[in-house]
């Protein structure tokens, strides 16, 4: 049976195609995005400080590792069977490195219905997923080291939107103390309520987008819907590697199995701006976030369980 | 081009239903990847046809293959 809370990106799906007139301001999927940012980090910080992990650092540098080798791997298929050009090689293969914070509630939404416990630290690991993969699409793109410069990684790295609220709301839920339980109304229990308010956004706008798909058509569709497959199969295996419980090894797969789509475009835009920025948002967008929500989160849950067991 | 476009939608299918076998041994529903595994070989199928079918046409008329 399908979740409820995804249900409602199908609902937006079908609003979108049907044509239907649904008004859904701007500002208010801003605040959407960002509420489910700090929710997530705000849980986080207070699960994280009830079991700090003694080898916390040792995971994070394997995850930062995992973050460097997905474009690595997607950079040559793009490359040798898409036939793209190394700026929008690069640049994709940015986006299927970083992760999706959406894919990642929907995949916490998921887990908790289904009273499965995973890790406190993961939001830790979304926000390390995030940056190397842009260093690495960059350095593929340009094929050298210029342009990652002192001004860069202060501005699109440190003060990436995602990557602050994240942190800073994961600090606040590790320090702020049982002042923190005042938030909780508010951030944890309206989670998913917001998060199904999201995915009705989400699936009007990777309808949307569904026009786009034209250039390369069936090498994308096949490159967004095979990558989340690779990426959550090698996130499957590092976390049975780093012995994670059910719950963390479904969640370490889908994020590798995740593709960015408000970071990395950011970024991108500074960084490479010859690169076709549409390609790369159809593709993480409009194939691989539904592909990813409807099949893979389910699947990966699923196999995390199995193995776990 | 089109010779690597059906390639990779061949490993696609491949992949799929890969998993649509690894599916069935956890007792997951499949139904998704035997779907997706079945569209893409048809249009793998589709693609390879279209391109040997334009080669000879191409050559019959005299112009010069351009295998892009």
């Amino acid at each position: 049976m399908i979740d409820a809370v995804v249900a409602f990106f199908i609902l937006g799906v079908v609003c979108q195609l049907s044509g239907a007139k649904l008004a859904f301001p701007d500002g208010l999927y801003q605040s959407l995005s960002l509420f489910l940012m700090i929710a997530i980090g705000l849980k986080g910080g207070m699960a994280l400080q009830q079991h700090v992990a003694a080898n916390l650092i040792t995971l994070s540098l394997a995850v930062l590792a995992f973050g460097v080798l997905l474009p690595l791997l997607a950079f040559p298929l793009l490359r040798y069977f898409g036939q793209f050009d190394p700026i929008n090689a690069g640049a994709i293969a940015a986006h299927y490195g970083s992760v999706s914070v959406a894919t990642y509630a929907v995949a916490v939404s998921v887990l908790e219905a289904n009273n499965i416990s995973y890790e406190a630290y993961f939001p830790l690991f979304v926000v390390l997923l995030e940056m190397p993969a842009i260093v690495v699409g960059i350095v593929l793109a340009k094929g050298r080291w210029s342009g990652i410069n002192g001004h860069f990684i202060r501005q699109e790295l440190l003060a990436n939107q995602s990557v602050l609220v994240m942190l800073g709301s994961l600090a606040i839920g590790y320090f702020a103390g049982p002042s923190v339980v005042k938030l909780t109304p508010f951030f944890i229990e309206l989670f998913s309520g917001v998060l199904a308010l999201f995915l009705l956004k989400m699936g009007m706008t990777a309808a949307k987008q569904f026009g786009q798909i034209k250039q390369n058509s069936l090498f994308l569709l096949c490159f967004a819907m095979l990558m989340p497959l690779v990426g959550g199969s090698l996130g499957t295996g590092l976390g049975l590697l780093l012995s994670f419980s059910a719950g963390g090894i479904a969640l370490m797969a889908i994020l590798g199995a995740s593709a960015s789509y408000i970071a990395v475009p950011a970024a991108m835009k500074q960084s490479l701006p010859q690169a076709n920025s549409g390609i790369s948002i159809t593709a993480s967008l409009a194939i691989s976030f539904p592909f990813n929500v409807l099949v893979s989160v389910p699947f990966f849950i699923t196999l995390g369980q199995y193995l776990a067991h | 081009m089109a010779n690597r476009t059906w390639c990779f939608a061949l490993l696609t299918s491949i992949t799929f239903f890969v998993f649509y076998l690894l599916s069935k041994t956890i007792a997951h529903d499949s139904s998704a990847f035997a779907l997706l595994s079945a569209v893409t070989l048809l249009a793998a199928l589709y693609h390879y046809v279209s391109a040997n079918k334009k080669q000879p046409q191409r050559q019959r008329i005299g112009l010069a293959l351009e295998d892009k």
